[in-house]
């Protein structure tokens, strides 16, 4: 059984453990001595692992990029490069057309992570040229 | 915050106010309880009888929507009951006389109608909290900043703390708990419109240089005004001001207010792009759907409530396709001609420590083992220099002259108040077992048995007996803005005239109901005050066959989105080409 | 040695539900049925998991026309055999702390090793002690307020000794 050190990523309390790993899949969690759990946990960090595992209990995971060639048409698999060059000439012809501030971008406050965040901002400010970058702490 | 979680339970007083940490943060709440076994004297004001408010010294059972009347009460108590910190004052504050000004008019007497509170629990509350020994801490949570004057709000409690000299030494001050995991590390990186990471201004030329300079972009590049709100992008797609709109690991049609509305703006915008993890009834309505890994397939850091930096593992390999969040981003960048390359997270972060002079000393070496962490300010790399528990030591204070400038405001009533057709407050709260827009709790086996659709309606016996309502039956309930079926939770618990949503559900969807009405400088919605009806259904089976309906069209509407997925570039087409064959 | 129960600290139970996550994982195995034995239960004043007393002369047992709940004398406790269970309901009319329910599932109709349906199966839901877990119960040992105790006989003769004390200083 491998275990990894993780931080919870539900609530804001920042709790440590230990994320069990057999054959690929999370199979359970263990409480670390983290500065603020103090090797407790309460029910999600405990019991809240398996959606890694895509159980399809409540929604699937999305696992290829996605396109609608154009408004309203339906959904299609491409491949990474054609999904970001279609994605980067669609907002190129936005910014071009009306500014950068006609571009709004979010960061996530949940499981992607500080750095990811960083390069989020990093990217609306000096690729696109704007400041309309926000988060979810209003909501 | 600006104490420390684990430094809680060494507070001489906990006043909640609008925080049912049992709830929202249970890991919060054993410290609370550890604190009151160490002898801390516990406070808590809340319109509903809190798991916290069971062991509380003093239960203040305040009114919905009252939360400027009742602090300026309560602040009114510190100086006309002679409780307040004059040295404190004198020395670290500014404003005092004006401050007063408005205060003095907000005796617990009379605003008795308004609280709907005894006068005398205020006097013990005040003296409770400003007699605290060694320290007094004031928690909050959602139950303060959605409310219409959450900001006000925010300004009355810190002049509380800096009048009663409760702020400044350790284990004391503000502890307003967030609500997701990283909130905190959403706002230290920047990902505000005011913002740049470390909470460096947009508006400050010095900093944009700096920016500028590390980033390799000519100055103008950065504007020196600031951004838009996220809370704003329905008028701004109605103006045609903004055509795009990147949603990045966020659900706003399920944990936005007035979710018709929110539907109505992302099918307006020219581009929508999504990057999550899941189908999500915001994913689907997406031109652009970019599948990015989860929490458990890559490392990072997050910051925890009380400023604390720590560092998660990777402990799966990614699933698809699917990539991290950072390479997508600096991916798009380098074909929109804004090349960026990181070979890994540890290389952004030291970038971005680097230019945030608060975050300099957390260093991955140090968050690295068991237990690690950095809380900022921390600005030493030695691995034994964890950081700061507590700010403004000795109380200097982060403005220029160092001292804090007390803030009053006059108490507003919510903006839609009962009336005969919606006669009980809806307000909207949080399901234990579940986590924000529930995609990743709702897809856990163990969560999904102890807690399901449609979620629950909190409500007083008198409410429900009044509509024949009872425990556990499928009700209706309406507002201006919408209709949903969930659960009754029947408490004595709860307040008479206000009923209690968890934000969860799907089905159970309170802001089908919620209205989207913010406060005019943090913009941040009034999700707490709403007014509603509830309705019994006769039909029970009737009722619970229909919310079943309604579930299993749900899951399967995004299955059926997800499906194309399943279907490799290129295959589509042969497929149709097959289907026409068998028909001719 | 009578049987041994866990016990409620209602002082410091927050409501949770970690108790009750913890107690449906450690019965999430085939064969058993995922869902809690235990039950945070809420009054104005009080919040606390309701779960078997395993009393020494249980009425439930008693009730139990098919041998589903027994004395386990050699776990010290009531066992539940929920192969035998037949949904009567006795035994949750018989507990007099509302510890017993009875749930029901469908499981497979089996022909050999095909599967030709699924039939109703009743299950009895009670505290079984997690005697089959190294660690105990699930639900003590995940409370993150320690506030779950597995109380024996011993544990009960310390408590019996320390009240007996506190009573004649309390008296003298």
């Amino acid at each position: 059984m491998e275990k990894h050190k993780v931080i919870c990523p539900y609530c804001g309390a920042g709790c440590q453990f230990n994320l069990l790993v057999q054959n690929g899949q999370v199979v359970g969690t263990e409480p670390l001595n983290g500065i603020t759990n103090q090797g407790e946990l309460c029910l999600k960090g405990m019991s809240g692992y398996d959606f890694i595992n895509d159980t399809k209990i409540l929604t699937p995971r999305v696992l290829h990029p996605m396109i609608r060639r154009t408004k309203g048409a339906d959904l299609e698999r491409v491949s990474w490069d054609e999904a970001l060059d279609f994605t980067a000439s669609k907002m190129q012809a936005i910014i071009d057309e009306y500014g950068p501030n006609a571009v709004m971008t979010t960061g996530s406050s949940r499981g992607g992570g500080n750095e990811a965040n960083y390069v989020m901002q990093k990217f609306t400010r000096a690729c696109i040229g704007t400041h309309s970058v926000d988060n979810c702490a209003r909501t | 915050m600006s104490c420390s979680i684990p430094g809680m339970e060494d507070a001489g007083c906990i006043f909640l106010f609008g925080y049912n940490p049992a709830d929202s943060h249970p890991i919060v709440a054993r410290r609370i309880v550890r604190a009151k076994e160490k002898g801390c004297k516990i406070i808590v004001a809340d319109p509903r009888h809190i798991e916290t408010a069971r062991i509380a010294d003093l239960y203040l059972p305040i009114k919905n929507g009252c939360n400027v009347a009742f602090l300026n009460a309560f602040a009114n108590c510190l100086v006309n009951d002679g409780l307040y910190d004059k040295e404190f004052v004198a020395e670290h504050t500014n404003g005092f006389d004006e401050w007063w000004e408005t205060i003095k008019n907000y005796t617990p007497e009379s605003v008795q109608d308004i609280t709907g509170v005894e006068p005398a629990l205020i006097h013990q509350a005040a003296e409770m909290y400003a007699t605290a020994n060694p320290s007094a801490i004031i928690g909050w949570g959602m139950g303060v900043c959605q409310q219409k004057q959450n900001l006000k709000t925010v300004h009355t409690i810190a002049s509380i703390a800096c009048v009663a000299g409760q702020i400044g030494k350790p284990n004391s001050g503000l502890a307003p708990v967030r609500g997701q995991n990283n909130v905190q590390g959403s706002c230290d990186m920047g990902m505000l419109p005011n913002l740049y990471p470390g909470y460096q201004k947009v508006t400050d030329p010095a900093v944009r240089a700096k920016f500028a300079k590390a980033w390799g972009v000519p100055e103008e590049k950065l504007p020196l005004e600031e951004g838009y709100k996220l809370t704003d992008l329905g008028h701004l797609v109605d103006e045609g001001k903004v055509h795009c709109f990147y949603n990045y690991g966020e659900d706003p049609v399920q944990t936005e207010p007035d979710s018709a509305g929110m539907r109505k703006t992302l099918s307006e915008l020219d581009l929508f792009i999504c990057q999550d993890i899941f189908m999500t009834q915001t994913t689907m309505l997406a031109d652009v759907i970019l599948p990015a890994t989860s929490w458990g397939e890559h490392e990072g850091v997050f910051t925890a409530s009380d400023r604390s930096f720590q560092h998660f593992d990777a402990a799966v390999p990614p699933k698809g396709e699917c990539r991290h969040d950072w390479e997508i981003f600096a991916d798009l960048s380098t074909r929109m001609g804004y090349p960026m390359h990181y070979d890994n997270t540890e290389q952004i972060w030291n970038e971005c420590i680097s230019l945030c002079p608060n975050f300099v000393g957390a260093t991955y070496e140090k968050m690295a083992p068991e237990g690690g962490y950095a809380q900022w300010p921390v600005k030493s790399t030695d691995v034994n220099d964890h950081g700061t528990a507590d700010m403004f030591a000795g109380g200097k204070f982060t403005t220029k002259d160092g001292r804090a400038n007390l803030m009053a405001h006059d108490w507003e009533a919510p903006s839609e108040l009962p009336d005969d057709e919606y006669p009980l407050i809806l307000c909207t709260v949080r399901e234990v077992g579940h986590y924000s827009c529930r995609s990743m709790t709702g897809n856990c086996k163990t969560l999904a048995l102890l807690a399901d659709e449609p979620g629950f309606v909190r409500m007083n016996p008198a409410d429900a007996q009044a509509r024949g309502i009872k425990n556990g039956n499928i009700v209706s309930i309406h507002s201006r803005r919408g209709q949903v079926y969930s659960r009754a939770d029947v408490s004595d618990r709860i307040n008479k005239g206000t009923v209690y949503m968890t934000y969860q559900w799907w089905i159970g969807k309170c802001n089908e109901l919620t209205m989207h009405k913010v406060d005019p400088v943090s913009h941040t919605p009034e999700d707490k005050f709403s007014a509603c009806q509830v309705d019994a259904i006769a039909d029970q089976v009737w009722a619970e066959g229909e919310v079943e309906r309604q579930y299993t069209e749900l899951k399967q509407a995004l299955v059926d989105a997800a499906a194309p997925q399943d279907v490799e570039p290129g295959a589509a087409k042969f497929d149709d080409e097959t289907h026409v064959n068998q028909i001719v | 040695m009578g049987n041994k129960r866990v016990v409620a600290d209602s002082s410091r139970c927050i409501g949770c539900q970690t108790c009750m996550a913890a107690c449906i994982e450690a019965h999430d195995i085939p064969g058993n049925i995922a869902a809690p034995r235990l039950r945070v239960t809420r009054t104005y004043e009080i919040s606390a998991p309701v779960a078997c007393h395993h009393c020494e002369d249980a009425p439930c047992a008693k009730a139990c026309p098919t041998g589903a709940l027994f004395f386990d004398p050699k776990n010290h406790r009531i066992g539940v055999n929920e192969d035998n269970c037949i949904g009567c309901k006795s035994c949750v009319m018989a507990c007099p702390f509302g510890a017993v329910s009875v749930a029901t599932t469908q499981v497979p109709v089996l022909m050999g090793d095909v599967r030709v349906g699924s039939q109703t199966k009743s299950f009895v839901l009670k505290c079984d002690l997690c005697v089959d877990r190294p660690g105990g119960p699930a639900c003590a040992e995940a409370c993150p307020t320690k506030g779950l105790t597995l109380v024996d006989e011993e544990r009960l003769a310390e408590l019996t000794a320390e009240r007996a004390r506190a009573t004649i200083e309390n008296e003298a």
